[in-house]
Formats: C-alpha cells, sequence, structure tokens
C-alpha cells in the first residue's frame, strides 16, 4: 500500500528556478528510503512538502490517500519531521515539556499526555532525564529528544533530515539504534543524508536528486554506485577492493 | 554537556515544591516588595524564612553560594557605590573621595536586600517547574483585558529554552574571533558590532527554523491552558504572606 504519493510536484520561488522540478515519487507503508544528494539539490524541500510545511504551487502530495494541502493538521501528526539541526527543534523548558508539546497540541487530556511523555522517554532511554533543561543534553540525547517529540504524535512515517551532522561516534550509534528500531515497529522511514556510509545495511532504497529532480531511484544497493556521479560520496563499506584502489590512487 | 545554569528547576516534595505556582508568583511578589523597605528586624525575619524555606526545599548551602558568585560582584558593586556617594560622617578618605558611615550602613541594607531578593527568587525558580511558571503568569495575566496571554507565555517559554542556547552561540562566536586576533582590534565598538551581527543573524535563522519545528508540531496558539488549582495551605500561604507584608511595613 502506497503510504506516500507525490505527482507532478514543482515548487519555484517567485522569479526563480525550481527547487524542485517535476517529482513524482511513491512510497510504500514500511519502507526504509534514503534521499541523497549534494546541497540544494532540494532533499529538504522535498521532506517539507511532506508535513505540510511547504506547499508547492504545481502539483499534489497525498499522504495516506488524504492531500496534504487538505489537512495539515492530519499530515502533521501522521509525518513526524525530525529536523538537521535537534538544538532548533527542541522548544521545552524541560525533556519532559518538550515531549509533551505535540500531545498538548493534538488535544490530549494531561493525564494521558503525561502517559504518552513517559512511555516515549523510556523508549528513547531519556526519561532519567526527564526533569532535565535540554541544554544540558548531549549531541546524541538532544537528537534523541527530538525523536521522542516526534514519536509522542504516534506518526506513521519518519522524515529525518541530515540526522547525523554534528555528531560524535556515539550519538551516531544511538540515531541509528532508534532508527532501526522504529523501522522494525513498521515506521516508514526517510532519512536525507550526505553520509550513506550511516545507513547501509538498513536502506532498503535509495533516490538521489540532482537540482530539483529525482535522478536515481531504487535498491540502495544497486544505485549506491552512482552515487559519486551526484555529488555524493560512495560509502567504503560498498566499494569494491579494486574500486576502493582506484579511489585511493585518484 | 553544557555547563548548568542557576535557577534551573530541581525535583522534590518540600512545601514549596507542592505549592501553586501563581501563590508563588504571589508570595515571592508580596516577600520582594516587604524586603525593599525592612529595616533590621525585618531582614532578620526575612533572612530566617528564607533559612526554613531552603532547608526545607533542601537547596544545600555550598550550591547556593557557587551559583550566586556572579550576583556577588554586583553586590559588591552596590555596596561600593552606596559607600562613596552617600553623604554624611566620613569615616576614610583619599583624594577628595569619602567613604561615609552612612554608606557603609545603607550600603549594607542595601546589599543585603537585593541579596534576599535574589535568593527569593533563586527559591522559587528551583522549586517551579518552568512549565509551571507559563501556566500560571497565563492564568493570572487571563482576566486582564487586551493582553494577549497565551501568547506572553509562549514566548517566555521560549526565552527561558533559548537564552541557554543564544549564549552558546555567543561564546562559539567569540571564540572562533578571538581566535582570529579580534582582541588586537582596540575599537570596542567595532568589538562589538563583529560579535552582535553574527550572533543575530544566526538567533534570527534559528527562529525560522524554530517556527517550522513548531508548526510541524501542530503548534495552536489558543490550545488550552493546562488547569491549577489552589488548596488551603495556598490560601493560607498568601493569608501569611499579606500578614507579612503589612507587619513589615509597619515596622
Amino acid at each position: 500500500m502506497n503510504i506516500i504519493e507525490i505527482s507532478n510536484l514543482t515548487h519555484q520561488l517567485i522569479g526563480g528556478k525550481p527547487i524542485l522540478n517535476n517529482i513524482n515519487l511513491t512510497v510504500e507503508e514500511g519502507e526504509f528510503i534514503v534521499v541523497a544528494g549534494a546541497n540544494g539539490s532540494g532533499k529538504s524541500t522535498l521532506f517539507k512538502q511532506l508535513n505540510g510545511l511547504l506547499i508547492a504551487g504545481k502539483g499534489q502530495v497525498k499522504v495516506d490517500g488524504v492531500f496534504v494541502a487538505d489537512d495539515l493538521k492530519r499530515a502533521r501528526q501522521k509525518v513526524g519531521m525530525i529536523f538537521q539541526e535537534a538544538d532548533s527543534q527542541i522548544v521545552g523548558e524541560t525533556v519532559f515539556d518538550d515531549v509533551a508539546f505535540g500531545p498538548e497540541n493534538l488535544g490530549l487530556p494531561a493525564e494521558d499526555v503525561g502517559r504518552v511523555v513517559n512511555r516515549t522517554l523510556d523508549l528513547v532511554g531519556l526519561l532519567d532525564l526527564k526533569e532535565s533543561p535540554p541544554h544540558i543534553l548531549s549531541g546524541g540525547e538532544k537528537r534523541r529528544l527530538a525523536i521522542a517529540g516526534v514519536l509522542a504524535m504516534a506518526p506513521r512515517i519518519i522524515v529525518f533530515d541530515e540526522p547525523f551532522s554534528n555528531l560524535d561516534y556515539p550519538g551516531i550509534q544511538q540515531v541509528q539504534t532508534q532508527m532501526a528500531a522504529l523501522h522494525s515497529e513498521g515506521h516508514t522511514i526517510l532519512v536525507a543524508t550526505h553520509n550513506l556510509e550511516t545507513v547501509v545495511g538498513m536502506a532498503d532504497r535509495l533516490i538521489l536528486m540532482q537540482e530539483g529532480e529525482i535522478v536515481k531511484d531504487g535498491p540502495f544497493y544497486e544505485v549506491v554506485h552512482f552515487a559519486e556521479e551526484f555529488g555524493v560520496y560512495l560509502p567504503q563499506s560498498v566499494r569494491s577492493r579494486g574500486e576502493f584502489q582506484a579511489w585511493l590512487k585518484r | 554537556m553544557a555547563q548548568t545554569i542557576t535557577f534551573h528547576f530541581q525535583p522534590g516534595t518540600s512545601f514549596l515544591h507542592q505549592m501553586d505556582p501563581r501563590c508563588k508568583i504571589i508570595c515571592l511578589a508580596l516577600v520582594s516588595l516587604s524586603t525593599l523597605k525592612a529595616v533590621t528586624a525585618g531582614l532578620l525575619l526575612l533572612t530566617l524564612l528564607f533559612a526554613v524555606l531552603a532547608w526545607d526545599a533542601d537547596l544545600p548551602g555550598k550550591t547556593i553560594f557557587f551559583e550566586l558568585r556572579y550576583f556577588g560582584l554586583f553586590l559588591l558593586v552596590v555596596f561600593i557605590s552606596n559607600c562613596l556617594t552617600q553623604p554624611g560622617t566620613p569615616i576614610y578618605s583619599l583624594k577628595g573621595i569619602n567613604i561615609t558611615r552612612e554608606g557603609v550602613v545603607e550600603g549594607l541594607f542595601a546589599s543585603w536586600r537585593l541579596a534576599l531578593i535574589i535568593l527569593m527568587g533563586l527559591l522559587f525558580s528551583v522549586s517551579t517547574r518552568p512549565k509551571d511558571i507559563r501556566t500560571a503568569i497565563e492564568h493570572l495575566l487571563a482576566p486582564i483585558p487586551f493582553v494577549p496571554e497565551k501568547r506572553i507565555a509562549v514566548m517566555m517559554g521560549l526565552i527561558v529554552r533559548f537564552i541557554p542556547v543564544i549564549l552558546g552561540t555567543t561564546r562559539e562566536i567569540s571564540d572562533a574571533q578571538r581566535a582570529r586576533a579580534i582582541d588586537q582590534r582596540k575599537n570596542p565598538i567595532l568589538r562589538m558590532s563583529r560579535l552582535v551581527l553574527p550572533v543575530m543573524r544566526r538567533t534570527i535563522g534559528r527562529s525560522q527554523r524554530l517556527a517550522d519545528a513548531m508548526e510541524s508540531r501542530c503548534f495552536d496558539e489558543n490550545r488550552p491552558t493546562p488547569p491549577l488549582k489552589m488548596v488551603r495551605t495556598d490560601w493560607q500561604a498568601i493569608t501569611l504572606a499579606v500578614f507579612f507584608h503589612i507587619i513589615l511595613q509597619s515596622i
């Protein structure tokens, strides 16, 4: 079943060239998709269309059978977005308050909010820090808090925009673990990243973008070999030995 | 990990922790007003009140002094400025600058009063969850016409959340500029403008991303205000604070 359907989507700023140009894309429920491309290729703009943060002038975006523009609240509940910079996404004065922000906006009663927040914090391993102010958290913990804030709204699709940027190795591992767990629970995962190495072994499908267009779309291990053509670093772990030596000589 | 800053909530079960946040704000306002006019007996009484409440809230003295060390400098400045500016009987003179007995006494009182207000504020913030402060302000402002209480409450919450982030950004930019020898520039206005402009640029960029993040989590300005309930002890505390205020005004 297609949970996301995008047809003929073009997003253009007035007088500028298209940021997204005639995008057609379908995503099946439960897929793990990586969207890669050089800076300015349109990955973040594409993701913002899924959540209704941007509405394109041309084309249509459907999430779970409903046009995003017709019901923004529903779209935002279905599609959880985790932004590149966790610090800008955390709005609560404490860890608990931040995770409660979404459920409160959805109008959940206070007792339910408390229950949902505690369960979600437990899930991401931050329950012990629930009374802490977010600024004392490490980079990995902040990213996990951002994930918890989204999970508390019970989305079916989770969109990660450059989730590994500015993270140390333990931080990357923490986010990878969360992603894998969410995927195994049946969530549809979309990840925009430059660093394909971090998603090797997890992703089912890879979409390469260039100048607002989808230039390659297919199974991860087939498409990944085209990565360098479109300005994305090819992970060492998928290079053959010969390719790797040629790359080193180059 | 960023540094922990003063004035943030610490969970507990003390009397203050259990008080309604609206009641705490009203009591804090009354006690602060009382402090401004209090003299020796009143200040002693208020200091005793602070000590009892701090002990009950399990606030270690060592932590208080460590966290308030920068306020200590501020209090010292207040004391010195009083010593040097109050007219009266000189106890020490140097090149036409007099330190007067009245100045020393007034400086001690002014510092004591300010210290008490800061310490009461500290007690309030360590015993009240930021979200409860926000809710209390929303409730207290609600009866006032033409005041957008929900918007003010959200703004206050965001200020509390983002002050450490903006301070971190400022420190980062300042370090980067010092690494490129900004210290060598003698003009303080130029140095300040080189710091302020990038900080503002990054803060404005961050506010745009924050707006996106809030919108993506279904933010609605008119979401219901969480309920608060005053119990008998809250009313008793307010009555006691009013009584205290009247007594201290009359001393």
